[in-house]
């Protein structure tokens, strides 16, 4: 055990002596602690985690060194469940009208138990007379400090209503406004309940991709309905500096109640309000609004994971083959050889589409398939060394005693052939990491994990994808630099196992 | 009487009852799920290794590993063809019902079954060689 520990250190030391093997390790190992460490290194999971920013967001390096104009990061407003804090240190200030009343509810919405949600009371006493309307306004001042406007506002929040039945109607309003404009810009959304029913609830989203909303700004610009071109986040937010966002609940009195008594309330919980930017973190996003980041750092576990464990399985298959065919020879030789033959004339990648396509894209597929469909070369080597080892005297001494075939094998022959299986091994990883790439950019990936590949296909894929060459120059970079640092390895260690170019070092 | 087997049928015998059990555990498991699970592999690993023990020679264990794979494919596609063998049935939906018996048999066996029969075809091999002490 110790002695083959010794030997382990001292191959090691040999391979780090080398230029080659040092730095196609020192290039592995920096991939391997990026991909190990993916969750501390990023926040975001490369797949689900939609919208973090604006989609087709450039690298944030590109606003801040290249000073590239008209780019903005993404501001968080509210996040629940900020308004239910009313006052500071919030942000969240109130004013409101005649018999209305503003409070926290600790136990009602759907945050029931945790944080409260906001409570807005309209309530008349018996003898006290109609009034019209009364409003309560719950407002925040937003700092905007970009030129360029976001890629687009979205928010949404739950709204409960109860005694709506008593009072004619009530109005909810929410819209941003820019301090240095005098020019009063429309809603970005308003809702008015009269119902006859007692309660009311509905859960709101509002998105400045909304045909809604772009409808509302193209009638307040003068255009006509159904504008497309209208961005109401441009409109919204074009110039920097202070802006109110203003929630305003309008009740309107019942003149038929009049001096009788009255109660509506209207509970608001679940407020999210953002801007997402058109500038994000190292790489920017893709056209789901997903970090890039994120993605070259979690599909280096796969590209490694995909590239380490097909070429094990192809080199231990290869490696049986060759073996069992060199050395049982006959028609075992004959059968495996010809099968070898067989899977060697039929071209790797098709025959891997349309394996994917029958056995479905999923990673462990991708690998099952990858090695099986990568051995064939290595075994045919194998096989030749074998030829020749087991005309060596200590295979017949062996033979003569009387081991068997399997025992010769596996104590005689197999340690005579794995400097070979090494040098395949760190040689055929390069293979396996450019079939996977190759498979996912032809769109055979697996859906729920990410891959270079994958990043590839979907700067191919989407329209302007190409132009943003922060999306698919890093992915392509990271596939040619890890297949070099296994190709480096592979003529390190051929240059330490091989006696040939030992001796002529 | 008893009958009294040459090695060769003895092998035939082995391999074709390999192929019977291997068929009927995939079998059973294409008329519940697509699918094998972990369950089956263990089965086939085990049945695998005990036929490859009693094989014991390797080159009967390589061929045999091969036969069996034919033997088992012939016994899976009969069994999931069976109503168009016996039943009568158009041309187009003869063709769906082969088309769909290659397919879920291929899907079953490729790759997991194979590299998992081959693999306990070694491991019997090398039980047969250390625990019966056959030599070639």
């Amino acid at each position: 055990m110790a002695f083959n520990l010794k030997r382990f250190v001292n191959f090691f030391k040999l391979l780090l002596r080398s230029k080659k093997g040092f730095a196609g390790l020192a290039i592995i190992v920096i991939f391997i602690t990026i991909s190990a460490a993916a969750p501390l290194v990023t926040q975001y999971d490369p797949v689900n985690d939609l919208y973090i920013s604006g989609d087709f967001s450039a690298p944030i390096w590109l606003k801040n060194i290249l000073g590239a104009g008209g780019l903005c990061e993404s501001i968080t407003l509210a996040k629940n469940p900020s308004l239910m804090m009313l006052g500071p240190p919030e942000g969240w200030n109130y004013t409101h009208g005649k018999y209305i009343d503003i409070s926290r509810n600790q136990t009602f919405g759907s945050q029931a138990g945790g944080k409260p949600c906001a409570q807005i009371t309209f309530k008349r006493k018996t003898g006290e007379a109609y009034i019209g309307t009364s409003e309560a306004h719950l407002t925040m001042t937003l700092s905007y400090p970009y030129t360029g406007a976001p890629k687009l506002f979205e928010g949404n929040f739950s709204l409960f209503v109860k005694g709506i039945e008593s009072i004619s109607s009530m109005q909810l309003i929410f819209s941003v406004q820019s301090q240095n404009s005098s020019v009063p810009l429309p809603p970005i959304f308003t809702q008015k309940i009269s119902s006859s029913s007692s309660s009311w609830m509905v859960y709101t989203e509002i998105s400045s991709y909304s045909r809604e909303m772009k409808d509302r700004f193209a009638a307040w610009m003068g255009w006509g309905r159904g504008n497309v071109t209208v961005d109401p986040a441009k409109i919204v937010f074009k110039n920097p500096g202070e802006y109110t966002v203003d929630l305003d609940i309008i009740f309107e009195d019942n003149p038929e109640m009049s001096g009788k008594a009255v109660e509506a309330t209207v509970y608001i919980d679940d407020l999210n309000f953002r801007t997402l930017g058109t500038a994000h973190g190292l790489l920017g996003t893709d056209q789901w609004g997903r970090d890039l980041f994120s993605q070259i750092v979690y599909g280096a576990r796969i590209s490694l994971a995909v590239g380490l464990l097909s070429a094990v399985l192809g080199v231990v298959i290869g490696l049986f083959a060759g073996l069992i065919a060199g050395y049982l020879g006959r028609f075992v030789d004959e059968f495996l050889m010809r099968f070898t033959d067989a899977l060697l004339v039929l071209p790797t990648l098709p025959l891997l589409l349309v394996l994917i396509a029958v056995l479905g894209p999923s990673v462990w597929n991708l690998i099952l398939l990858i090695g099986i469909l990568g051995w064939m070369g290595f075994a045919r080597m194998v096989r030749a060394q074998v030829l020749s080892l087991k005309e060596r005297p200590f295979i017949e001494a062996a033979h003569a005693v009387g081991a068997g075939n399997f025992y010769i094998i596996l104590r005689h022959v197999l340690p005579n052939v794995m400097s070979l299986a090494y040098v395949s091994l760190a040689l055929s990883v390069p293979n396996a990491i450019i079939s996977e790439a190759a498979l996912s950019w032809l769109g055979l990936f697996d859906p729920t994990v990410m891959s270079w590949g994958r990043m590839l296909h979907d700067a191919e894929a989407v329209e302007g994808g190409i132009d943003k060459w922060w999306w698919w120059a890093p992915p392509g970079l990271c596939i040619a630099l890890i297949s070099v640092s296994f190709i480096l390895i592979g003529y390190a260690l051929d240059d330490i196992l091989n006696p040939r170019l030992r001796q002529r070092r | 009487m008893m009958f009294k087997l040459n090695q060769t049928t003895k092998n035939i015998v082995i391999v074709v009852g390999w192929g019977i059990t291997l068929a009927s555990i995939i079998l059973q498991r294409i008329y519940q799920a697509p699918f094998l699970n972990a369950q089956d592999y263990i089965l086939i690993f085990i049945f695998s290794t005990l036929a490859a023990t009693i094989l014991a020679d390797a080159r009967t264990i390589i061929l045999g590993w091969a036969g069996v794979m034919v033997v088992s494919i012939a016994i899976m596609f009969f069994c999931l063809t069976l109503p168009g063998i016996g039943g009568e049935m158009s041309e187009f939906i003869l063709g769906f019902l082969y088309t769909g018996a290659i397919t879920m048999i291929f899907r079953a066996i490729f790759p997991v079954a194979i590299i998992v029969e081959f693999m306990g075809s070694v491991v019997g091999g090398i039980i047969g060689e250390v625990a019966l002490g056959h030599t070639t």
